[in-house]
């Protein structure tokens, strides 16, 4: 059955193989020089975005969030599951965190915007997971409709999230965290669109998002008294639109959340519900409709958590938000560690001889403090 | 695993490590094929068993046919590959669209049918490998080939993962006789196939996704009526993606094969430079339009037989064409649309005389411009969702639009599409009789190092949202 090439091509004599050509010249040396001016070039354009103030940030999508949800059975009862909206990625300082509990694995889940029901429900469906989730709670979130809104992330990770995915989006995280050049904020044609309507070069951002998806606010970048104005001005328009349920009916809607709390302390784990802080104008109206006494301290004995709420804490209470609504990334270490302590007188986190928690030092920083990239920033983050 | 993904550059260093070590050739291609399997498995590891499935029936029915002399059982055998290969085909891709299609016949004739989603997974790149097995049973079937020796080499053929998944489809004839002596890239060849590779980046991170997705985008993906300049631009925007959506494609695989040693064949041949629509499909997907030709149209009778049976044989051909690349009527129409101007050209050329006047350049440009206008016409079907998008859109460029337009594009993006629309079709008119090797060679060595860098400055700094390749659903 051996068959010489000539052969296999019925009809045809020909023993040629099809080959393709290499156009002259020495491709090696080509291609190195290519390479060398691409690195010159790339480490120029580096140089300059870092030299006006700009640092790496990390684009968070479905992957990146998939990557970190396949994570959660890690480190077993010794992980900690962060779940929120934006206050819990900014608010809380992942690094001091990890400081703090050495032992522990320390996972943000927490989306922008959107509210995380839907995924304490998917941890407490899921058997394999016995760590302690630590959700940040707003009263006004129960009973509305888009408690959810976090669900597509929940599908994306069980439909469509495979290990190759998750390598690919850990390997292009590490890429974004140390390069400015590639994110997509600095992108070509942004820069240009930028140029066009202003004459500038965009600026620094004041959000920056690290690798494990916390984020960094730095407000002395931006205009906070436009952004108070801005968001009280939401908030207030918000309240309008969906007014308060009554406390009767939301109690009904807090005590289905319950199950999930329920599902997850069967198995050993925990659940701690956090009011993150919200300070001025902002908090006044979030106490105005939904008033602390009626609403939230009755989340415990419904839902069967532990709760935390900033106003009950003079460490948490005195912070002040610069947007009215989160906090500084010089704040967020603070704040971490008045957190954990809560967390020990609560037995939320039972340490171990070996593992006693350490706290660093984490002294409250005014805005004008260096900037994020400054020396200090390894310390704070 | 995608091209343009970090996982797939590590996994590529590490199959060229492998493929590099002082090991015997087998062996050599047992790693590769290995690594196609783990390289295919990254989308849904239990489609590896389709891919299984075709491999070895073919490769038996392949054997056998060459082996019976009785015409029957010849037949027979063939209809065994055909069964399996199309069967396969069909159930992953058509039988949504085959059983909406039977509900819309019932509904027809007043029976009241609903039939359940059948909520399929599509097995990526079965329509690739599919079509390349089945020419290898169709090449021994047509005795113009004799079934290979070796059963790694034929799995190799079918597997090789640079051109799994989107093509382009090689024969056997191109491929198998490769794998006889050591495939083993000289420094010079590796270099012009990563050179090739950052090249077909460049056309699918840099141009497609970055600069004219999201202008196409604008206005297919949004509800509204858009007006006439969006309208087009939009369209020829999405013109210039998919051709460097696909052809990118096609060049990372060629350079990534080249890499390794092995030559894949072109499958594009600046196809917006075409004049007339048979030019256009000879330099278009050329892998999956000569194997339509050599499988279906000739089979059909191809243009030996009377002008009628031509033009039917054009237009089946045609619109199988459009249902290869999706289950949906739209996808049909594009077809049809092609077949339509393939018949509409023949018929000029047998009616219009052949003054001089149409061989001048200008002509030739002016010609030209107009396929690249109808080609670009046709994709509205391709691209739109539905035919009532399809028939909007193609109102508002007939200037036909009876109501009030809502959606512009800004005029960033109506620069960005008329600047690249032109330069593509500059740059393939003035390549078209040339081969990228040849234009290579003229062009002074320091120049080409600069465009590699610039074309890698640009992938990292003008880098779009993240993409599939258009084609891996088809």
């Amino acid at each position: 059955m051996l068959l010489s090439i000539s052969g296999f091509k019925l009809g045809s004599n020909s023993k040629s193989v099809f080959k393709r050509s290499v156009p002259d010249g020495s491709w090696k040396r080509i291609l190195i020089t290519g390479i060398i001016i691409f690195l010159l070039v790339f480490g120029g354009l580096e140089l300059f975005w870092r030299v006006n103030g700009h640092l790496p940030s990390v684009v968070d999508d479905y992957d990146l969030w998939s990557y970190y949800r396949h994570r959660v059975y890690d480190n077993g009862v010794k992980t900690v599951v962060l779940l929120g909206a934006s206050r819990i990625q900014l608010d809380i300082s992942t690094g001091m965190l990890k400081k703090i509990f050495p032992d522990y694995l320390i996972i943000q889940l927490a989306v922008d915007g959107r509210q995380p029901i839907a995924v304490l429900k998917d941890l407490a469906n899921d058997k394999c997971f016995k760590g302690i989730v630590i959700c940040s709670m707003f009263a006004g979130w129960v009973g509305k409709e888009n408690l959810y809104s976090q669900q597509d992330y929940v599908k994306y990770y069980h439909e469509n999230s495979n290990p190759f995915k998750r390598l690919n989006r850990l390997i292009m995280s590490y890429v974004q965290e140390y390069f400015v050049i590639v994110d997509p904020y600095l992108q070509l044609k942004r820069i240009l669109l930028k140029y066009k309507e202003s004459g500038k070069l965009p600026g620094p951002r004041y959000l920056i998002t690290k690798r494990d998806r916390s984020r960094m606010a730095d407000y002395s970048l931006i205009n906070v008294s436009e952004q108070q104005k801005y968001r009280i001005k939401r908030i207030g328009e918000l309240y309008k639109k969906n007014p308060p349920m009554a406390p009767k009916e939301w109690l009904k809607h807090a005590a289905k959340i319950g199950r999930y709390v329920k599902r997850i302390t069967e198995r050993g784990g925990k659940v701690v519900f956090i009011r993150l802080p919200s300070t001025g104008k902002h908090w006044e109206l979030d106490n105005k409709f939904y008033p602390k006494k009626e609403y939230w301290d009755k989340i415990a004995s419904v839902t069967g958590a532990c709760t935390i709420h900033f106003q009950d804490i003079s460490g948490m209470k005195q912070l002040v938000c610069p947007d009215t609504s989160h906090l500084d990334y010089r704040q967020a270490p603070l704040f971490t560690r008045v957190m954990a302590e809560e967390f020990l007188k609560q037995h939320i986190i039972e340490v171990l001889t070996k593992s006693a928690p350490r706290f660093p030092a984490a002294k409250p920083r005014g805005i004008g403090a260096p900037r994020i990239g400054a020396p200090s920033r390894k310390a704070t983050s | 695993m995608l091209f343009n993904s970090y996982v797939f550059i590590l996994f590529f260093i590490i199959v060229l490590f492998l493929h590099n070590l002082p090991l015997k050739w087998h062996l050599k291609k047992t790693n590769l094929l290995c690594a196609s399997y783990f390289f295919y498995s990254a989308w849904n590891p239990p489609f590896v068993f389709i891919l299984w499935t075709s491999t070895v029936v073919d490769w038996f029915v392949g054997l056998y046919l060459y082996r019976v002399r009785n015409n029957l059982a010849r037949n027979l055998l063939l209809a065994v590959s055909l069964c399996v290969n199309l069967g396969l085909l069909c159930f992953f891709k058509y039988a949504g669209f085959l059983l909406e299609g039977f509900a819309a016949l019932m509904k027809f004739y007043h029976l009241d049918f609903k039939p359940c989603s059948p909520d399929i997974i599509l097995p990526v790149g079965i329509s690739f490998y599919t079509f390349q097995t089945l020419s290898y049973t169709l090449d021994i079937y047509q005795r113009r080939i004799k079934p290979w020796h070796s059963f790694l080499d034929y799995a190799l053929y079918v597997t090789f993962f640079p051109q799994l998944v989107a093509g382009p489809i090689v024969r056997a004839s191109d491929f198998l006789p490769q794998c006889i002596r050591v495939c083993k890239a000289t420094w010079n060849q590796m270099a012009w196939g990563i050179s090739l590779f950052v090249l077909g980046l460049f056309e699918k991170i840099v141009v497609a996704d970055g600069l004219l997705a999201p202008v196409s985008d604008a206005i297919y993906n949004t509800c509204g009526y858009p007006d006439f300049v969006s309208s087009w631009c939009a369209t020829f925007a999405f013109s210039g993606q998919i051709f460097c959506d696909f052809a990118g494609y096609s060049t990372c695989a060629i350079g990534v094969a080249m890499c390794l040693g092995f030559s894949l064949p072109d499958n594009f041949n600046y196809p917006y430079a075409s004049v007339g629509f048979s030019d256009f499909w000879q330099r278009w997907h050329i892998s999956l339009s000569s194997w339509l030709r050599d499988y279906l149209y000739f089979p059909l009778g191809g243009n030996r037989c009377g002008i009628l049976r031509n033009n039917y044989n054009l237009m089946m051909t045609m619109l199988l064409c459009g249902l290869w690349h999706g289950a949906s009527w739209t996808f049909v129409a594009w077809g049809g649309l092609h077949g339509l101007y393939l018949v509409a050209q023949r018929a000029l050329k047998t009616t219009v005389p052949d003054f001089s006047i149409w061989r001048t350049t200008l002509s030739k440009i002016i010609f030209a411009f107009l396929t690249y206008l109808l080609v670009s016409f046709a994709w509205v079907f391709f691209r739109s969702k539905t035919f009532d998008q399809a028939f909007l859109m193609i109102q508002t460029m007939l200037g036909m639009g009876s109501k009030t337009p809502g959606l512009y594009l800004c005029p960033m993006d109506v620069y960005v599409t008329v600047l690249l629309t032109s330069l593509i079709f500059v740059i393939h008119w003035s390549m078209k009789d040339r081969s990228l090797e040849k234009i290579a060679e003229r062009v002074p060595a320091w120049l080409i190092s600069v465009i590699v860098a610039g074309m890698l400055v640009l992938i990292v700094t003008l880098a779009g949202e993240d993409r599939a390749f258009i084609y891996f659903r088809f």
